[in-house]
């Protein structure tokens, strides 16, 4: 692969790359050294020193342990410092083995001089243990003169045994500070020697990173340089020239893969198009050339046309004028030739047509102002209906009102009434089952009637007989002369007992036969009273629907009533309505009688020739005297001016005026 | 004349009183056999026309005259409560056709007033007395003079 096909990118990335690879290197190796360097001075400070440190407290306890022994013989045991030495001597060998095993930990590499020193002073102690003993016994100097003679042999004794003590103590505290010094010195060299590596190490890094940046450096120059700088200015130059016009140029790098292999790509298009344009612009400058000749010509032609044109606008400015002073007999006779006598003529049909709509304007303005008069009439009348309807529609709304009040009494007595028809309805069907066993009583009646009539038939029949008999054994009585004399006597009597009894049968059937009679009479009236229940249920079912029907209507009635408030609410919107277009159209004849005005005065400015203006302006101020200044007719302006101030009240009344307070004014009905 | 004979020769009699065409009539109780109820009588040819036809009255032929129509009257129409005075005749017995038979009066010759004189002979040969007792007006027949042979002899 070609370098001069990376991308610009890739190529700029390359240095920078390695740039960061060199300082990770830098810091990994500084990093390495820094470590190296902390571990030693940590050792140099917590383990060497400290262990020196604990070597110079063990001498420490070399140096005080012959004082102490020395303290004991002296002083009274009972005194202050006595009781101090004494304790500090019963210490001291465990607090000086205690530092000089810290101090071998400390230091392995001398744990056995160290070693040595710890056996000798446990060695010392051992031998100032007897002088100590003594001394602890014997009584302190400051008994002076008191002491008695053993107790000045026993200090003397332990003094001497002491004193030897002292000797070798002396000496080992003496070799114990060589050895400490000895140590710090190794330490202070070893520190020395680590100051020595880190300004080493730090020349190393550097010079490293000194080397990296030249390196680097210059490979980013030559990159630069050599593969983005150049290949990029040479471009730039190309371009330069290309821009100038220098089109025989011609393009390198185009085989370059970069963005500038593009770029050149690009460029060489570029200059293809502009070739391309070069021809094109030489083509459009020959077709330029020959059109301002003929531009040329043309010109010519137009100043010589425009001499005609000056002329004949000059008469129509001068007609125009005319005609806009309200001359209406100007007329174009002159300045016009060629193509414009056309105009000329137009001109004056023109004109002529105006004279002639003017004329029509005056017509119309006088059918428009007899038209406006008759409106104004017609929205005067229409006020006053309006206001009559709102009147009506108040007593309607009243009348109407009374009218719900009787409807809903009469839906009352309808209830009732059918309540009342129920009842008798009831009562008329119990009546006719009474009727009924009435009838069914009656007839029973007629037949024992009839019964008995024919037992007192066959009684009567019995007593004819008998009265039959007896007439015949009075018969035979009488012709048996007087022996029948006493037979006679008893068939008279017979006689006149069936006589009796046939009277009293005939007395009977004449009462059974009255009694039959009324009973037949009863039983046709029983039966009739039948009847007459059953039209009277018939006529009370009757009632009931009749009662029934009143209801429905007293329920129609109470809806139609609905109804009518409906249509009178509507009706009062209409007449709302109307009152606003009573309104609005007489405010409209009037603002139509004012237009007829300015429409006059308009009209009247114009002059219309041929004798026409007078006629003109007669009818002008017939129409709109108030036009020309003069005092008009009275019929006329009281037709065309009342209908503006008349309304007012109408509308005020029907409160149109104020808006939605209009529904409340109205609301009543 | 036999009833003036025998009214003469004694101071009273029976007289059987009945019912013809609403009026009362009285004949002698000796020249009546018996009374019957009304039967249906058998019409007989040729009779005259008051009689209205005959029966039999245990085993005899018995013919009966409608009074009514024999006094003049209109016929009667008989139903059952209309009955026949069986009368002695002369020597035949007749059935007599009446209304109905009232009672047997003893009347005494005193109280037998002359048939008012009205200028007819046949009255005073059927009717020979009247009777005004008690607010009645009773008309004594007589019995010959009821007879179908006499009627049409005459």
């Amino acid at each position: 692969m070609n370098f001069d096909d990376l991308k610009l990118r890739t190529k700029i990335l390359v240095p920078l790359g390695l740039m960061a690879l060199t300082v990770l290197a830098v810091i990994a190796l500084s990093s390495i050294r820094i470590s190296s360097l902390g571990a030693t001075s940590n050792e140099i400070i917590t383990q060497r020193e400290a262990g020196a440190s604990e070597l110079a407290r063990a001498r420490l306890a070399a140096v005080y342990l012959p004082y102490s022994v020395f303290a004991v013989i002296i002083y009274d045991n009972d005194a202050p410092n006595a009781k101090a030495a004494s304790s500090d001597y019963k210490n001291a060998i465990e607090e000086a083995n205690k530092h000089f095993d810290r101090a071998i930990a400390a230091l392995p590499d001398r744990a056995l001089e160290i070693g040595k020193f710890k056996e000798r002073f446990a060695a010392l102690y051992e031998r100032s243990k007897s002088a100590y003993d003594i001394g602890y016994a014997s009584p302190g100097a400051i008994h002076g003169r008191n002491l008695k003679p053993e107790d000045l042999d026993d200090m003397a004794k332990a003094t001497a045994l002491a004193d030897g003590v002292d000797t070798d103590s002396r000496a080992l505290v003496n070799e114990l500070s060589d050895f400490t010094a000895n140590i710090s010195k190794e330490n202070a060299a070893a520190a020395l020697q680590l100051g020595a590596e880190g300004s080493e190490t730090v020349m190393l890094l550097i010079g490293v990173g000194l080397a990296a940046i030249v390196i680097i450096g210059a490979l980013a120059l030559w990159m630069v340089g050599a593969k983005i700088s150049g290949p990029l200015n040479r471009l730039s130059e190309l371009m330069k020239a290309l821009a100038a016009g220098d089109l025989n140029v011609s393009v390198g790098g185009a085989n370059r893969g970069d963005e500038l292999g593009d770029m050149a790509r690009s460029v060489e298009v570029f200059k293809q198009t502009a070739v391309e344009r070069a021809r094109v612009e030489d083509v459009a400058a020959m077709a330029r050339a020959s059109a301002d000749a003929e531009r040329e010509r043309a010109a010519a032609d137009r100043a010589r046309d425009a001499e005609t044109v000056a002329t004949a606008i000059r008469a129509l400015s001068d007609g125009l004028n005319r005609l806009a002073k309200g001359d209406l007999t100007a007329r174009l006779d002159q300045g016009f030739s060629g193509e414009h006598v056309q105009v000329r003529d137009d001109f004056n049909a023109a004109v002529d047509k105006l004279s002639e709509t003017l004329r029509a304007v005056v017509t119309s303005t006088s059918a428009i102002s007899s038209g406006t008069r008759e409106i104004s009439t017609a929205s005067d009348d229409l006020s006053h209906r309006t206001e009559q309807q709102a009147a009506s529609l108040e007593e309607t709304a009243a009348a109407l009102e009374q009218i719900t009040t009787t409807v809903k009494k009469s839906a009352e007595g309808a209830k009732h009434a059918a309540d009342v028809v129920s009842n008798a309805d009831q009562d008329a069907k119990k009546g006719a089952v009474i009727v009924k066993q009435a009838v069914e009583a009656m007839d029973a009646i007629a037949k024992s009637s009839g019964q008995i009539g024919q037992i007192i038939g066959v009684i009567d029949e019995i007593a004819f007989q008998t009265n039959l008999l007896a007439l015949n054994a009075g018969v035979e009585a009488a012709r048996a002369g007087d022996a029948g004399k006493g037979f006679a006597v008893v068939a008279s009597e017979v006689r006149a007992l069936a006589q009796r009894s046939a009277e009293a049968a005939k007395e009977i059937k004449g009462l059974i036969s009255a009694s039959t009679t009324q009973v037949d009479a009863g039983v046709n009236l029983v039966a009739e009273s039948g009847k007459a229940l059953e039209r009277i249920i018939t006529q009370v079912s009757e009632i009931n629907r009749v009662v029934a029907d009143i209801a429905a209507g007293a329920h129609e009635q109470a809806t139609g009533l609905q109804q009518v408030n409906v249509a009178i609410s509507q009706m009062d919107q209409s007449t709302q309505q109307n009152a606003t277009m009573v309104e609005e159209s007489t405010a409209a004849s009037h603002s139509l009688t004012q237009e007829t005005t300015e429409l006059a005065s308009l009209v009247e400015r114009f002059r219309v020739g041929g004798g026409g203006a007078p006629s003109l302006r007669r009818e002008l101020e017939k129409v709109a005297p108030h036009a020309f200044g003069k005092p008009a007719a009275p019929p006329v302006r009281s037709s065309a001016g009342r209908p503006v101030a008349k309304p007012v009240p109408v509308v005020k009344r029907a409160k149109v005026a104020n808006g939605p307070a209009a529904d409340d004014g109205w609301s009543d009905f | 004349m036999y009833l003036r004979d025998d009214r003469a020769g004694a101071k009273t009699r029976e007289m059987i009183t009945f019912l013809v065409g609403g009026q009362e009539f009285g004949i002698d109780v000796m020249s009546v056999r018996e009374i019957r109820v009304w039967t249906p009588a058998t019409p007989i040819a040729h009779a005259p026309s008051f009689v209205v036809g005959m029966i039999n009255l245990r085993g005899v032929v018995l013919p009966i005259v409608d009074f009514a129509a024999r006094l003049g009257f209109p016929p009667t129409q008989p139903t059952s409560r209309h009955a026949i005075l069986v009368a002695e005749i002369g020597k035949q017995d007749v059935g007599l056709l009446v209304e109905g038979v009232s009672e047997i009066l003893t009347v005494s010759n005193e109280e037998v007033q002359d048939v008012p004189n009205v200028g007819s002979d046949s009255t005073r040969e059927f009717v020979y007395g009247v009777l005004a007792k008690q607010g009645r007006m009773i008309s004594l027949v007589s019995i010959e003079g009821l007879s179908p042979n006499r009627q049409a002899a005459a």
